[in-house]
């Protein structure tokens, strides 16, 4: 045996053993790590400057952590981490998000997507729990004209079960009824298991499906109407 | 590996694997190594601003998850100390139970090396880092790693070498 049998049999030795943590718990675990630093910044605070002081910044709107927490805001989205765990991904009607970015954002609030730009994925079936993991409650969505107010959706990443992610779809509608708007698709696929159409969903019915989401935005109405 | 500008998920999935086995051959538990390194990873995306910076985001990991063994013992105020030579091989058939394509052979051979040969073998051949920044991450000069990689390797060889072939060679 000689010294690149050795070290070929030290490398073979990386295929053999698997981290079976997701990353989704890593980040999840990382993100309550975080907000246990935080805390613990603030009493560190709050001990070492005096309670008064401490309550002269609240008063003064200076002393916010849970704006710590993070918000992240581009010009075509903004997302927001809500103090009861889930998030909030508000899309600027007037622009289209990069998808890589969005999908890049998602992933570092822990969750699972697969964000794509003038196509959309989906599997069949559809796995189930998107209603539990995905609420809409605002106007501009679903059913909704694409002059309403920008769409707002909260994602609880804790109820988007083991082996799938989010999928979410943007497209530029260039002709159709929307034209000029912005639509955007949202359900849950199988992490490995889907197939992508750059067809946009029909948004012209009313959906009465609560497996999946979709949004027009950011146009000029539509024709005719 | 690439670091400015990288993805933290990208990282996570790109190197997971071989921060488990680094630690793993450090440690001897499975469980135990686990838990270190996603801990590690789940600090490191706590602070990816600055990790995702470091010379060698891997390497942080390895030595985030080693560092947060060794705070584990102290708190329990026990010694740090290695695996027992002689339950090594006890330990390494107990890893290849969880994992079952692991050479427990080689597992062992590396639990048996020296603390700073080990260190070196994993930033080189497990991690991939070259003389260099195995060198920075280190705190050593690139021919001490030299040194100490070429030390490791030797016994390594010597210990995986089945015992007729080394007579033959004697």
């Amino acid at each position: 045996m000689n010294d690149d049998e050795v070290i070929t049999l030290v490398r073979e030795q990386r295929d053999t053993v698997h981290s079976v943590t997701p990353v989704e718990q890593i980040i999840s675990r990382g993100r309550a790590r975080r907000r246990r630093r935080l805390t613990n910044i603030t009493r560190t605070s709050v001990l070492g400057v005096g309670v008064a002081t401490a309550l002269a910044l609240v008063v003064s709107g200076s002393f916010r952590p849970a704006a710590k927490l993070g918000t992240i805001r581009t010009a075509a989205y903004t997302l927001h981490h809500n103090r009861n765990g889930t998030d909030t991904l508000t899309l600027n009607p007037v622009e289209l998000f990069n998808p890589s970015q969005l999908q890049s954002d998602l992933a570092q609030y822990g969750i699972p997507a697969k964000v794509t730009s003038g196509s959309y994925c989906t599997s069949s079936p559809e796995p189930p729990g998107f209603s539990e993991a995905v609420a809409s409650p605002g106007p501009g969505t679903g059913e909704g004209g694409p002059n309403q107010p920008p769409p707002e959706i909260t994602i609880d990443s804790s109820k988007i079960p083991a082996g799938t992610e989010l999928s979410v779809g943007a497209f530029q509608l260039t002709s159709g009824q929307f034209a000029g708007s912005k639509q955007a698709n949202m359900s849950l696929i199988n992490t490995g298991s889907y197939t992508c159409s750059s067809t946009p969903p029909d948004m012209s019915e009313p959906d009465t499906s609560d497996g999946d989401l979709g949004m027009l935005y950011g146009g000029p109405g539509p024709s005719g109407s | 590996m690439r670091a400015r500008g990288l993805d933290f998920a990208d990282f996570y999935r790109e190197s997971k694997d071989a921060c488990l086995l680094s630690v793993l051959v450090s440690v001897g538990d499975r469980d135990t190594a686990q838990d270190l390194v996603d801990e590690a990873f789940a600090r490191a995306w706590a602070s990816w601003r600055s990790v995702s910076r470091h010379p060698a985001p891997a390497a942080w990991v390895v030595r985030t998850a080693l560092n947060a063994n060794v705070s584990r013992w102290r708190r329990r105020r026990r010694e740090v100390s290695l695996p027992d030579p002689r339950t090594v091989d006890e330990l390494a058939d107990q890893i290849r139970a969880a994992d079952s394509s692991i050479d427990p052979r080689i597992v062992a051979s590396l639990m048996r090396l020296p603390a700073r040969q080990r260190q070196v073998i994993t930033l080189r051949l497990l991690l991939d880092l070259d003389t260099n920044r195995t060198a920075e991450v280190l705190g050593v000069s690139p021919s001490a790693v030299k040194a100490h990689l070429a030390r490791g390797i030797a016994a390594l060889r010597r210990d995986l070498m089945p015992e007729h072939q080394q007579e033959i060679r004697s």
